[in-house]
């Protein structure tokens, strides 16, 4: 289910970022680069907002952070993975070492709902956890992630 | 009040969510908002539909997720702050723990009347609920009164 979304263009792998916006401006970048959206700043605005209220990330090491925009035409994923890891204020208070990034429009609530319970149910696999964090390369991200997408 | 706790149920609890999500935005509080994978109802389920348990645990889990990502979006919509928490194993041993390790002010549980064998399993759940949670508990009867 997951796999119809994600695209090695949108996997971003980066050794350091010192703070959680910036590594969500470099994710919202390059799928502006990829020429996915139009638009960058709604979406930041939207994250922004969303990571304001509460911090998304969710358990060991992964955060996804995400929102509902009509600055998205369909449901994206960019996938960020920080080999040093970063602050994401956490509730666990870890450091994050992987970012799913999810905007998906009004339309394409279902399908967006699906997609962070999927990620989010995979994400509590130690398993699974262990495997994506070994991951040296986009197509090794995409290959673990439809590994355990069952 | 800061911290109240939303337990979610299933899909058919919505009037607690209704509530949990007006009395956190009155209080300006954050809602927790938890579901349990419950291992007594994974195994229940397994043996009706004759399927493995670990199977239908990651069914259960991922339906659990939809439910709190749905709560999510409804509590954006308010400016409710939330988090959100799967967690496997006991029902009542998950809520006492989960209550006292954070500090839960108030705990949310939507209850629709049930009959047969089902109605009693909740009616007895909200028994030990109430006898071993330890702070105050908002039954919220769905489609009918508190």
């Amino acid at each position: 289910m997951i796999e119809e979304f994600l695209d090695e263009d949108l996997i971003i792998v980066v050794d350091k970022v010192e703070e959680k916006f910036t590594m969500i401006e470099k994710m919202v970048d390059q799928a502006l680069r990829k020429g996915v959206i139009m638009t960058r700043e709604p979406i930041l605005h939207k994250i922004r907002e969303r990571e304001e209220l509460e911090s998304t990330g969710v358990v060991e090491g992964i955060a996804i952070p995400h929102a509902r925009t009509e600055a998205v035409k369909d449901l994206l994923v960019v996938i960020g993975v920080v080999k040093e890891g970063l602050d994401f204020k956490s509730l666990d208070g870890k450091p994050v070492h992987i970012v799913f990034l999810i905007v998906a429009p009004e339309e394409a609530k279902n399908k967006y709902i699906q997609v962070l319970a999927r990620i989010s149910r995979m994400c509590r696999q130690e398993d699974f956890r262990k495997t994506l964090l070994g991951a040296a390369s986009p197509s090794e991200v995409i290959s673990v992630l439809e590994k355990f997408d069952t | 009040m800061e911290k109240i706790l939303l337990y979610i149920i299933s899909g058919e609890t919505r009037a607690s969510w209704d509530r949990a999500l007006e009395i956190s935005k009155g209080l300006s509080a954050t809602l927790y908002a938890l579901f349990i994978v419950d291992k007594d109802l994974v195994k229940t389920v397994a043996s009706m539909k004759g399927l493995d348990e670990i199977d239908t645990a990651v069914q259960i889990e991922e339906e659990g997720w939809k439910y709190l990502y749905y709560l999510e979006d409804m509590a954006v919509n308010e400016g409710v702050k939330t988090a959100l928490f799967v967690e496997e194993g006991d029902t009542i041993d998950i809520l006492r723990r989960f209550v006292k390790e954070r500090n839960i002010e108030l705990l949310i549980v939507g209850h629709r009347s049930g009959q047969g064998v089902e109605g009693r399993k909740v009616e007895r759940m909200i028994q030990q609920m109430i006898e071993y949670v330890q702070c105050p508990i908002l039954i919220e009867k769905e489609g009918g009164k508190r």
